[in-house]
């Protein structure tokens, strides 16, 4: 294991658009954390609600998953980079399996995901320890484990997707256009069907903070007012984790029958 | 003589097409062997096989005796067809990364030592997507070189190098071969592989179609080319004449396929004693070149 993720390491290391989304995603997290606590909501949460604990955990997650899409987009390239220059060829030439070389990469791909959570949680971590009562910070800390469920959904998908198309330019789009197209299906086909479309499930996994402020207005408003089904945050992570077997495996074989 | 390579019933189709169809090859420790064939005729398909990137549809290889275990290749230096790298590393970044697979100990020392074989080491440190096709075609071969493999195996190895390259490359397989080392080429250069090989396989359209050394292949046959004022009664002398047939007709002069026992001095007596005087007559290396042609012909 130590070997494979050593080799995925010497790969990235002297490769600028690897460091430079990683610091884009850095930047980015932070402030446009910061800029949500600058919008004018009408539920006006306080800038002790956004960044305090426990609710920061939530608002981070949130937050930092719009840009989850963008390190998706960094496996894409990852992935279709080993494809396109024919490395990957190179690598089992030189004396991988096949089973090593698709292994090392999928270990590449938590180790990165653990990171980016880690990175994620920092963030907050110092958010909430000037906000608020650092005695509270574990509450609702699982969305760090949500948020890193959310980010190996982004990564298998990147991942399974990349191995299917192999054409980097072709594949960043399609990945891009698919994510968005889910909030588009939405509409048509209702959030009851569509909350178990794969990416709506991982892209719902850090939900929309004033979910309930919302479903509360708008019954304040009409008392007939229908709560939408949801299936929960517990059926969510599993759900996402099956997805995530799901996408891993199918690569894994696809890659494991080709011929190179 | 142990034996590095054994294929047997080797087959590989694409859909209807035949790639490769029941190749049986036994590669000895110590060979320089060729597989020669021209375009489209299996030599790649085959050793995409060997190296495990292309998956057989049906029989058998062996490495070193151990089957088709996927660590056999650590032990084995490849160039199969294009060099693939990073093309934003640099050559000694790209050589760290085979280096860690193929777990190569004093890393920085075998590169050094392979960047210099194949004069790339002043370059080292510049990305490969610099490099011109001659030097990204060097760095596949210090790539190949860098464990220190006992085989070789080389796919176009002088692809895309200018004159002196290719001689370059040529004289350091001959060298490497003479430690003793294995080599298996592939090519489509009848030169190349007569050049450097003891042994060959000529494949057509996947198949087989000979395999010997490459000595038998070219010394087989002597071939002598003659010339007089009468070519007619040349020819009606050769066809009583024990052990020389005529292959062709060409310009005036006959080349003449000839027994291995004899000699220009024999001819010239032949026909001066039967009142002709021969105004050419020299002797003629067959190359494998005329052989392969010949082998390969419809």
């Amino acid at each position: 294991m130590k070997k494979l993720l050593q080799i995925e390491y010497l790969k990235v290391k002297n490769y600028r658009t690897f460091w430079l989304i990683l610091g884009i995603y850095a930047l980015l997290v932070p402030i446009s954390f910061f800029g949500i606590s600058q919008i004018d909501f009408p539920f006006l949460p306080s800038s002790n609600e956004i960044f305090g604990f426990p609710t920061v955990w939530n608002y981070i997650t949130w937050t930092a998953s719009w840009w989850n899409v963008l390190l998706g987009v960094l496996i894409v390239i990852l992935v279709c980079n080993d494809i396109e220059f024919k490395t990957q060829r190179q690598n089992i030439i030189d004396g991988l399996s096949r089973k090593q070389v698709i292994i090392g990469k999928l270990y590449f791909l938590v180790i990165l995901a653990a990171v980016i959570t880690l990175y994620t949680f920092l963030v907050a971590l110092v958010m909430g320890c000037i906000y608020s009562n650092p005695a509270d910070m574990f509450q609702e800390i699982e969305y760090l484990g949500i948020y890193f469920i959310q980010t190996l959904g982004y990564f298998s998908f990147a991942f399974f997707f990349a191995v299917l198309v192999r054409k980097p330019a072709l594949s960043i789009i399609l990945f891009v256009v698919i994510i968005i197209l889910d909030d588009i299906i939405k509409l048509p086909v209702g959030n009851d069907v569509a909350q178990f479309f794969p990416t709506i499930t991982i892209s719902d996994l850090t939900p929309f903070p004033f979910f309930k402020e919302v479903i509360e207005m708008s019954r304040e408003r009409d008392p007939n007012f229908e709560i939408p089904y949801d299936m929960g945050t517990v059926m969510r992570s599993i759900l996402s984790l099956l997805y995530i077997a799901g996408f891993t495996l199918i690569g894994f074989f696809a890659l494991k029958r080709r011929d190179l | 003589m142990s034996t590095i390579l054994e294929i047997n019933n080797l087959s590989k189709t694409y859909g209807t097409i035949i790639a490769l169809n029941r190749l049986n090859v036994k590669v000895e420790k110590g060979m320089v062997f060729g597989i020669l064939g021209p375009n489209g005729s299996g030599k790649t398909t085959t050793l995409g096989i060997l190296l495990g990137v292309l998956n057989p549809t049906a029989g058998k290889f062996s490495w070193f005796g151990k089957g088709q275990d996927d660590s056999n290749r650590k032990h084995i230096g490849s160039l199969l067809e294009t060099p693939n790298f990073y093309p934003y590393l640099t050559a000694v970044q790209n050589l760290r990364i085979v280096a860690k697979i193929k777990e190569i100990d004093r890393i920085d020392e075998r590169i050094e030592s392979v960047l210099k074989t194949v004069s790339l080491l002043e370059r080292k440190d510049s990305k490969f997507k610099t490099y011109s096709l001659g030097m990204k075609q060097r760095l596949a071969i210090a790539s190949a070189l860098l464990s220190d493999p006992e085989v070789l195996v080389l796919d176009e190895p002088t692809n895309g190098l200018d004159p002196q390259g290719i001689a370059e490359i040529r004289n350091l397989i001959l060298e490497i071969a003479k430690y003793g080392k294995t080599i298996l080429i592939a090519s489509h250069q009848l030169d190349e592989i007569e050049k450097v090989c003891t042994d060959v396989v000529i494949l057509k359209k996947g198949v087989a179609i000979a395999q010997s050394d490459v000595e038998s292949i070219t010394g087989g046959a002597k071939q002598m080319v003659v010339s007089a004022e009468n070519l007619d009664k040349v020819k009606l002398l050769i066809d009583d004449f024990e052990g020389a047939d005529v292959v062709e007709h060409q310009n005036g002069s006959l080349l003449l396929n000839v027994k291995e026992n004899l000699n220009p001095a024999d001819i010239n007596k032949f026909f001066f004693e039967n009142g002709v005087v021969l105004t050419e007559l020299r002797m003629v290396k067959r190359s494998l070149e005329s052989q392969f042609l010949e082998i390969t012909k419809e």
